[in-house]
């Protein structure tokens, strides 16, 4: 009985322990709720290393990492980052690293692995929501 | 950037270079009119050699077609200068001899008047200019001033016309693309000026912050770079708090360096906000386990338990409760010893939280539970009447007892952290504690008896919520 209860509690840990590691691609600066941009608005980028500062009357929303996974070309990074910038109501995007990596897109083709190595894009990026005249 | 600028500054050097035809040659240095010289020889006729023909006939498109008094067409347009310009490069022109002459004060004046001349449609210098020329005569500070400016406004893309007239084309541009030509780009640029500056005469806060602005502009190119201003820019603020631009070198250079990394900054940031989220998770769903060591009581009408002359009670060494919360309210499941020796049970319970904090949880709870005797024997063997029995050493019994318990758990959760690198899941590390009493009542080949026991039991416990 003893055994079985301890066990019991191991195997519910190893579960709880295992799902919550993940890898992050967002991280949000603060819980504020931000009224996403319309569908006209534009998102601007600056690229930190032709343009290394930030305007002034900018707060930060959140940092974001292009996720190989599912935005691979730099078409799709940009995208995707512009997509969830508006979403959070940021209305600037400043892009600090831009990256080329190796990814392995595999698949199992039946019981082999067959390895397909391409290379990515990863975009490291401050999402940055204008300040609102009565904000500054 | 730095290419675009390459690019631009050497189309305005290649085009410079014809239009200084345009002036008279008194007006021009030796250096000048070296340069003057040269396209003039290429495109003489008597001086073409076979080799360097093919070149002038490439040329056709460029504006050296010869007008009857010797000034090409490219010339003239040059010498149609705007009037509202005509000040400007009146100006430009002094200041370049004064760079020639390596006058600061001269320069120092001649560059008041053209910001002064600065326009929404006009613009008399350039910022890569000033730049050479600061640097060429060592003006440190005013280079300071104007990096400072420059990283204040340029993204602030209104303060131009859309097309608005720049002063180019003259001996400073020229002198501005000798410049360029002659630096190390195989380096960072502040590699190319960190002696001149670190051996000036500058105060420490003017030198720190110069370095920083200098530095800034490989700071997104490398992480080393970037690691750099980062360091530097937080020793400035934290050695000049009140300097005006330590709150702007905190929003704009330290702010965006200091998440580079999006790990780094995740921990960082929910560092910051775990009180808040522990607050916020008070009274809120979670799992947990508790493990007790130490565990006592005592117990009401147990005399005759069980028989003492062949048995000695064996208690379970550790009790063990498994719980699931749901807001306040709790579900337990627990194997648990009773107050009398001998006795425990394994049960099934309710309860809520009735206190909640950073530290303390206390938790009432009221259980059903069925209950056994373990037991070990004092002999191996015996002899009744004229039968021997051979005895195991431990024995138990089954479940079959009844127990009701009204308990109370009380937990000092000591150490309460994030879950992995969850921000929102935690994890509490807790010295635990179980106080409460029950109605036992058991009946089995081992143990027979019922009545009132209190039990005490102390231990450690997780709760992931």
């Amino acid at each position: 009985m003893k055994k079985a209860i301890l066990l019991l509690a191991a195997l519910i840990a190893f579960a709880l322990f295992t799902a919550c590691s993940s890898t992050e691609f967002l991280v949000l600066n603060d819980h504020k709720k931000r009224t996403p941009l319309d569908t006209i608005s534009q998102v601007r980028f600056i690229y930190a290393p032709a343009t290394p500062v930030i305007p002034e009357n900018v707060e930060l929303v959140g940092v974001m990492m292009s996720n190989t996974g599912t935005d691979c070309s730099a078409e799709e990074a940009v995208g995707a980052i512009a997509k969830t910038a508006k979403d959070l109501g940021a209305d600037l995007v400043f892009v600090k690293e831009f990256k080329d990596v190796l990814v392995d897109k595999g698949y199992y083709n039946g019981t082999t692995y067959m390895s397909n190595i391409v290379h990515c894009q990863v975009l490291t990026a401050d999402l940055l929501a204008t300040k609102k005249e009565d904000e500054k | 950037m730095k290419n675009f600028i390459y690019a631009l500054l050497t189309a305005c050097a290649l085009v410079a270079t014809f239009a200084t035809g345009g002036f008279a040659a008194t007006d021009f240095s030796d250096f000048e009119k070296s340069l003057m010289n040269e396209p003039a020889k290429n495109s003489a006729p008597e001086n073409a050699s076979a080799d360097n023909a093919g070149e002038s006939a490439d040329s056709t498109n460029a504006p050296t077609a010869n007008s009857a008094d010797g000034i090409n067409e490219f010339e003239q347009s040059l010498m149609n200068v705007p009037s509202e310009m005509e000040p400007i490069y009146s100006i430009r022109d002094q200041l370049f001899n004064a760079v020639k002459k390596k006058d600061t004060k001269t320069v120092r004046q001649e560059m008041e008047k053209l910001n002064a001349m600065q326009t929404r449609s006009v613009i008399p210098i350039k910022n890569i200019e000033r730049e050479c020329v600061y640097n060429e005569l060592g003006m440190f500070d005013d280079w300071l001033e104007m990096l400072v400016k420059y990283y204040k406004t340029v993204l602030d893309t209104d303060r131009y016309d859309e097309n608005p007239t720049i002063a180019e084309k003259d001996g400073l541009s020229l002198f501005v693309m000798k410049s360029l030509d002659a630096q190390d780009t195989s380096k960072t640029f502040y590699s190319s000026v960190a002696t001149r500056i670190q051996k000036s005469k500058l105060p420490d806060k003017t030198r720190r912050k110069l370095e920083i602005m200098l530095l800034l502009r490989d700071a997104y190119k490398d992480r080393e770079t970037g690691k750099r201003v980062l360091d530097q820019s937080e020793e400035f603020v934290e050695k000049y708090p009140d300097d005006p631009e330590t709150p702007w070198i905190k929003h704009t250079i330290i702010g965006p360096l200091s998440r580079m990394d999006i790990l780094d900054y995740k921990l960082q940031r929910r560092a910051e906000f775990k009180e808040d989220v522990i607050q916020k998770k008070l009274y809120t769903g979670g799992l947990g386990f508790n493990f007790y060591f130490l565990m006592g009581g005592f117990g009401l009408g147990f005399d005759k338990l069980y028989r003492s002359d062949i048995y000695e009670a064996d208690p379970l060494p550790v009790n063990v409760e498994l719980y699931t919360q749901f807001g306040p309210a709790v579900i337990s499941l627990e194997l648990l010893n009773a107050g009398v020796s001998g006795l425990s049970s394994i049960g099934l319970g309710v309860g809520f939280v009735l206190f909640d904090s950073r530290y303390i949880k206390i938790r009432p709870y009221a259980s059903v539970a069925s209950v056994s005797m373990s037991v070990s024997t004092n002999e191996n063997s015996l002899t009744r009447g004229g039968a021997f029995y051979t005895l195991d050493n431990e024995e138990s019994s089954d479940f079959d007892g009844e127990r009701y318990i009204i308990a109370a758990n009380v937990d000092f959760k000591f150490i309460t952290s994030y879950l992995f690198l969850s921000s929102s899941k935690l994890s509490s590390f807790s010295l635990v504690g179980k106080f409460g009493g029950s109605y036992l009542d058991i009946d089995n080949d081992l143990a027979k008896g019922s009545g009132f026991e209190g039990f005490v039991s102390l231990g450690l416990g997780i709760f992931f919520w």
